[in-house]
């Protein structure tokens, strides 16, 4: 269909022409126009389509805004869950600590902490499905500690410390002050020789431990 | 202030300005409705394919595009409700009306004029169904020949044709 742009106007002439004679008892027959109720029912549905579109605009934005709060609320909850979904991460070499091999989970035995004097056994069913530093609370918390609550059991762990501390330090099951009775007397029984040899073994087992006046001549 | 045209109301109405449409109604509420009272020959069935058009206009004027013409777009509209009234009535609807202007007033003005109007009225029904809505889509739409091809579904040389056998056969019943 191609159609030259200034013909829209006047499509043809002759045709113009004709249409002309008609348009005047056209127009005087065309006094017809819609009843006015029809007028009113058509504004009408107008008025509330465009009504409903506003209502609807509204309702998007409401929906918009309800989506991003409960997005924003999820959000936060699953930020506040994050740090209690599992254990923390077993701290590498890098961190500055020192890992010891777990060989109690592959042998079985009993883990013993390092120290002095070990205080407690770790039994070997303790060590499956436990990680980080729960594994090392544990491995210094006596025998049968294991259904006590965990606040229970670092309790008992202070507790412990407080006493070791007190107590005096041992060396081959003797404590400092057995030895140094022993040291005395041995002093009043005259044996100087043997006084001497356990003298030199006291002061290497404990190292800068106060002696008393009459053994530190 | 410049006259908003056709096109801008119906896109501010889109947007959802009665106003606009208040004012694209008024331009266009008459020669529609005669458009149509004169296409389907009573005044009931008009009133409700008048209607049923400015729904659908009302429905679909998101899917208006403001480069198309408006009136184009709300003649196409009538006449595709037209056409759908005639499919679903009876096939004597699907004829030229018998009484193509039922709906005019009667003719209480000069003698001479009320003839010619009763000559125009006879030589409207005699009208083929394309040729008459051809013609009123010309006289009452006021719509050129593209548009009028556009709106009918045919070629623009088509409706030319029809719209030249209307005219001619008019013309002929208003000189006799």
């Amino acid at each position: 269909m191609t159609v030259n742009p200034g013909e829209h106007q006047h499509d043809d002439p002759a045709l113009e022409r004709g249409l002309e004679s008609i348009r005047s008892h056209w127009k005087s027959a065309s006094g017809d126009e819609p009843p006015g109720l029809l007028d009113q029912a058509v504004l009408n549905a107008a008025r509330r389509e465009a009504e409903s579109r506003r209502g609807r605009r509204r309702l998007r934005w409401l929906g918009g805004f309800a989506t991003a709060t409960v997005v924003v609320m999820a959000a936060t909850l699953v930020v506040r869950q994050l740090p209690y979904q599992g254990p923390a991460p077993p701290p590498r070499e890098g961190d500055g600590f020192r890992l010891e091999p777990d060989t109690s989970a592959e042998t079985g035995e009993p883990m013993v902490p390092p120290g002095p004097a070990p205080l407690a056994t770790r039994p070997a069913e303790e060590s499956r499905g436990k990680a980080g530093e729960e594994k090392s609370v544990r491995a210094f918390s006596a025998p049968g500690a294991d259904a006590a609550p965990p606040e229970a059991q670092s309790l008992e762990i202070e507790e412990r410390d407080a006493t070791a501390e007190a107590q005096a330090p041992e060396a081959g099951g003797v404590t400092a002050e057995e030895w140094i009775e022993r040291l005395l007397e041995l002093k009043q029984s005259g044996q100087k020789e043997r006084l001497a040899l356990e003298l030199t073994a006291f002061r290497s087992a404990f190292p800068g431990y106060p002696l008393p006046p009459e053994l530190a001549e | 202030m410049r006259e908003r045209t056709d096109e801008q109301l119906m896109a501010a109405y889109a947007g959802g300005d009665m106003q606009a449409f208040e004012q694209l109604y008024q331009r266009h509420r008459a020669p529609l409705y005669r458009y149509l009272l004169r296409l389907v020959g009573d005044a009931p069935t008009a009133n409700d394919l008048y209607q049923g058009s400015w729904e659908r206009v009302i429905r679909s004027r998101r899917g208006y595009r403001p480069s198309a013409s408006f009136r184009a777009w709300l003649y196409r509209i009538a006449h595709n409700h037209a056409m759908d009234h005639f499919r679903r009535a009876r096939p004597a609807a699907q004829q030229p009306p018998d009484s193509l202007a039922a709906g005019a007033p009667e003719p209480d003005q000069a003698l001479q004029s009320a003839q010619q109007e009763e000559r125009l009225a006879d030589a409207l029904r005699s009208l083929p169904p394309e040729q008459l809505e051809a013609v009123l889509l010309k006289l009452d739409g006021g719509l050129d020949l593209l548009t009028i091809a556009e709106v009918t579904g045919v070629n623009r040389e088509t409706a030319k044709s029809r719209l030249r056998y209307a005219v001619a056969k008019l013309k002929q019943a208003l000189e006799e």
